[in-house]
């Protein structure tokens, strides 16, 4: 922090008269003809880089991504839409040139239109749809909505090393243990290697249990009908909110639209996040049942949850153009046949070899768990050096998530070099053990 | 299930479905008061289908600073869509080197490492984690009475509205709460060296605005300099010009630890939000045992959406529309100003910097009924949804780049609504406060024909 009077950059208070600007700023741009990549990466809080190589984006269009210096790129890392959607970027172009954001004094229409088209999409009770910015926001929304059913409860449930999002909350969750001393909810998290441990972990003292249908190291099936029966008396008995958190899985990724309809119940509250802004608007969405609004928001004041961008016109016309497209161009088939061909990754005389313990795809959420960390991470360097984008691993697992609207012939290619990529590792792996 | 299910109902039916599946309460509101349709909006004026138009004084709070469908915010949006609409992991998306670039050369030299969000409040968040990362050991937080950043759960613990907070979470011994513009109860809060931060916005606002005293800012950074608390500055609401500086710092020349910057940013299209804070901060941060890879990150916002706030930044910047808000805002201050020498039986004060105005209303009904008279005057203005406050703020958070003759409008329509209200009994105030304050509870039915809304609430 610098005060008035003690830095030479800045103008004293005294001296500042009403309006008079400090030149405290840079005198000339710093940044003039810097390499992107070095000033993304100079400036951005992130994770240090990997050590791979990083495009610069100049095209997308589904999973093909065209790189400022002409490689062109296969994207198994966003997880998304996919950009270049004919009716969806029309539709997004068409609202963004009448109104995008809104002050929200007058009816939309368009908001209307996404809410209703939610309740459709979204099995059984689920029928009231809180819009926000993101799928983080999504999920910090149902916790809120869980705090306000039990302001005296003070735990939510979750499993250890998945991911919940990058709000406070949801760090604590993925983490378990709280990021913020006076958090209201505190973490209470099982190993991601025993989730079923969770249904014990459910009494009166808990306020919500988030979990996710299949998760990256989980895979759909890993967890029976029964085990998700039993969570959902478990919650109802004892009042805890369950949030079914398909922020990753819905819709259409798991080869169906929703991966709720795998489960045979119905949660109080569904998350759904970006994909729903076909990667463009930002905007999450949790969706939840009346009963579980009403308990909360109901006859209240309408601003005692919400945010300023929320809700917005450009990004409710994105969420009713994905889900039409979800449905006109069956992109949940789509999912389903990727992963018919990711499975035949397992096939052959050596199947998998020694590289890599397990390979899973449910629909085109695509997971492989290396021997190691090193051995995720060197798949993932033969995979860029194949030009297919990945996620960073996550210790010894690897994640693939192509766009929902990737072409067969690209997805093809991802999971043809996938094979490639593992047979490289195998190799090189065999010369070390040789050496 | 169709994308185009909305396109041709009418008005009841877009009610019934935002009343069914979005929010009760706003959709009762929105019949109650008879709104008509969204239809698009254009510099400082916004369309709904049957043809009217609305001059935009609420300007959601700050967001349209650089007016609705901004030509170059505008363009630059469309052109993200048409190429490179989505930011993905492992990529550098152009616009984000754009808007790095443009931030670096508009923040103070050494707020130069950025957290990104989609929302104030997470950016509120992630300033959260890294105080009380760079600062471990200390557990209190210094906030204003009244203060605002964000409603998500971890920045509902730095909530300066009570009425906002308490339903979902109880008191925090650890948040002091000072009263606006007091810099002795700073000074006194951070006494004991246990505070990790003070959060404050430059210019209060919301429908608690106020400008502080001239010393405050400079005296609470003194008194964070002296104990080594933290200053985050939220200019979410203030950023970009809005105060009459392109950031209200330097109304006092303080440089904050960290500063959050949204709204505004957004050039009215997409979410995009950024907390910027020091190296220093950044190092503290990850020295703490508590820091893991990725605790102070937030959810990317999109190529398009870092493509609209470079060009925002831009447009600012080209048409020094900081300097348009002092020179044409003074016209409304001044008028607001008269306004309240009017009328005081209905106004306390009207506070003011920049463009960032409002009225101090004597109570809710008064806001109420003033932001009805302009309504119905084709002019919205930015009301405050609070009716538990004793004295709630109207805000006047025009674009910037607002014609002077729009003010004068303005000013014209509000000195009818007030002579309006000035033949209405006192009884009259005092009654509908306290319907206000149970509207939400009252049969639906009755508040619409309370209202004279032909409208149904069949949800």
């Amino acid at each position: 922090m610098t005060l008035p009077h003690t830095a030479d950059h800045t103008t004293p208070t005294a001296a500042n008269p009403a309006g008079a600007s400090p030149d405290h700023r840079r005198s000339a741009p710093a940044t003039a003809g810097a390499d992107p990549v070095a000033l993304v990466r100079r400036h951005l809080i992130q994770e240090p880089p990997t050590g791979l190589p990083v495009p610069v984006i100049e095209r997308q269009n589904g999973a093909r991504i065209e790189a400022r210096d002409g490689t062109v790129w296969l994207d198994a890392a966003g997880g998304g839409f996919g950009g270049g959607h004919l009716a969806v970027r029309a539709a997004l172009a068409e609202q963004a040139r009448r109104t995008a954001l809104s002050s929200r004094i007058l009816l939309s229409r368009p908001l209307a239109g996404a809410v209703t088209d939610l309740a459709a999409f979204c099995p059984g009770p689920l029928s009231v749809s809180y819009l926000c910015n993101s799928g983080n926001e999504a999920l910090d929304a149902s916790l809120k909505l869980a705090k306000g059913t039990h302001p005296g409860r003070g735990t939510v449930l979750g499993i250890r090393g998945e991911s919940y999002g990058t709000l406070s909350h949801g760090q604590s969750l993925r983490s378990g243990r709280p990021v913020l001393p006076g958090a209201p909810l505190r973490p209470e998290t099982v190993p991601a290697d025993a989730p079923e441990t969770l249904l014990e972990r459910v009494d009166a003292s808990v306020a919500a249990v988030v979990i996710a249908p299949a998760a990256p190291g989980r895979p759909l099936e890993r967890l029976p009908r029964s085990w998700w029966v039993q969570l959902r008396e478990r919650c109802h008995r004892t009042g805890a909110l369950l949030v079914l958190d398909e922020r990753l899985t819905g819709p259409a990724r798991l080869g169906s639209d929703l991966g709720a309809g795998a489960l045979g119940i119905f949660p109080d509250v569904l998350l759904l996040g970006e994909t729903l802004g076909a990667d463009a608007v930002p905007v999450g969405a949790a969706v939840m049942t009346a009963a579980a609004y009403q308990r909360v928001y109901g006859r209240r004041n309408p601003s005692l949850h919400g945010s300023t961008f929320g809700a917005n016109p450009l990004s409710a016309a994105a969420v009713s153009a994905v889900l039409g497209a979800v449905t006109s161009d069956r992109l949940a088939e789509r999912q389903r046949e990727f992963a018919a061909e990711a499975g035949r990754l397992r096939e052959g005389p050596a199947g998998l070899g020694d590289t890599v313990r397990e390979l899973h795809a449910d629909g085109s959420l695509l997971w492989v768990r290396a021997r190691d960390a090193a051995g995720a991470a060197a798949l993932a360097g033969a995979l860029a050096r194949r030009a297919v984008l990945t996620r960073p691993p996550s210790g010894d697992l690897l994640t693939l998530l192509p766009p929902l609207t990737a072409e067969r012939t690209d997805t093809d290619q991802i999971l043809a070099r996938l094979a490639d990529a593992l047979k490289d590792v195998a190799a090189h792996r065999t010369e070390e053990a040789t050496a | 299930m169709s994308a185009t299910t909305a396109a041709t109902w009418d008005r009841q039916r877009i009610l019934t479905a935002l009343g069914r599946h979005w929010n009760s309460t706003a959709a009762l509101m929105l019949a109650a008061t008879s709104r008509q349709v969204e239809s698009h909006a254009r510099g400082s004026e916004v369309f709904a289908e049957d043809g009217s138009a609305y001059l935009d004084f609420a300007g959601s709070y700050g967001v349209f600073l650089v007016g609705h469908q901004n030509d170059a915010v505008r363009a630059a949006v469309l052109d993200a869509l048409e190429r490179a609409p989505a930011a993905l992991p492992g990529t550098v998306h152009p616009a984000a080197a754009d808007l790095f670039a443009q931030l670096t050369e508009v923040l103070p030299a050494q707020l130069d490492r950025f957290t990104l969000g989609c929302s104030g409040a997470e950016v509120s968040e992630a300033a959260l984690r890294a105080v009380f990362l760079a600062r471990p050991g200390r557990r209190k937080v210094v906030i204003v009475d009244g203060g605002y950043h964000g409603k998500t759960l971890g920045a509902l613990t730095v909530l300066g509205q009570e009425e906002h907070r308490r339903d979902f979470l109880p008191r925090d011994p650890d948040l002091v709460t000072v009263a606006p513009g007091d810099a002795a109860a700073v000074r006194r809060a951070l006494a004991g060296g246990d505070v990790a931060a003070v959060f404050v916005e430059p210019v209060l606002g919301g429908a608690y605005l106020r400008v502080p005293p001239r010393e405050f800012l400079p005296e609470v950074a003194r008194a964070c300099q002296e104990s080594g608390t933290l200053l985050v500055a939220d200019e979410i609401q203030t950023g970009f010009g809005r105060t009459g500086a392109l950031f209200a710092i330097e109304h006092s020349g303080v440089v904050p630890d960290i500063i959050l910057l949204s709204k505004a940013l957004t050039g009215g299209f997409l979410p995009v939000a950024v907390a910027a804070m020091t190296g220093d901060v950044l190092e503290a941060a990850r020295r703490s045992p508590d820091w893991h890879p990725g605790v102070l990150e937030g959810t990317v916002p999109s190529g398009a959406a870092m493509a609209a706030a470079a060009a925002t930044i831009r447009e600012v910047r080209s048409r020094d529309l900081p300097a348009r808000a002092e020179r044409v805002g003074k016209a409304l201050r001044e008028g607001l100003r008269e306004a309240v020498r009017r009328h005081p039986r209905h106004l306390v004060d009207a506070p003011g910097i920049g463009l960032m105005t409002g009225l101090r209303t004597r109570n809710p009904s008064v806001e109420n009924l003033i932001s009805m008279q302009m309504a119905a005057r084709g002019i919205h203005l930015g009301h405050s949804l609070n009716e538990q406050m004793d004295q709630p703020v109207l805000r006047f958070y025009p674009p910037l780049t607002v014609e002077a003759a729009d003010i004068q409008r303005v000013l014209t329509a509000l000195e009818e609504s007030l002579e309006w209200l000035d033949r209405r009994p006192a009884w009259l105030m005092e009654r509908i406060t306290w319907l206000l304050r149970r509207q939400y509870r009252l049969p639906p039915a009755l508040v619409l024909k309370l209202m004279h809304s032909n409208l149904k609430v069949n949800w």
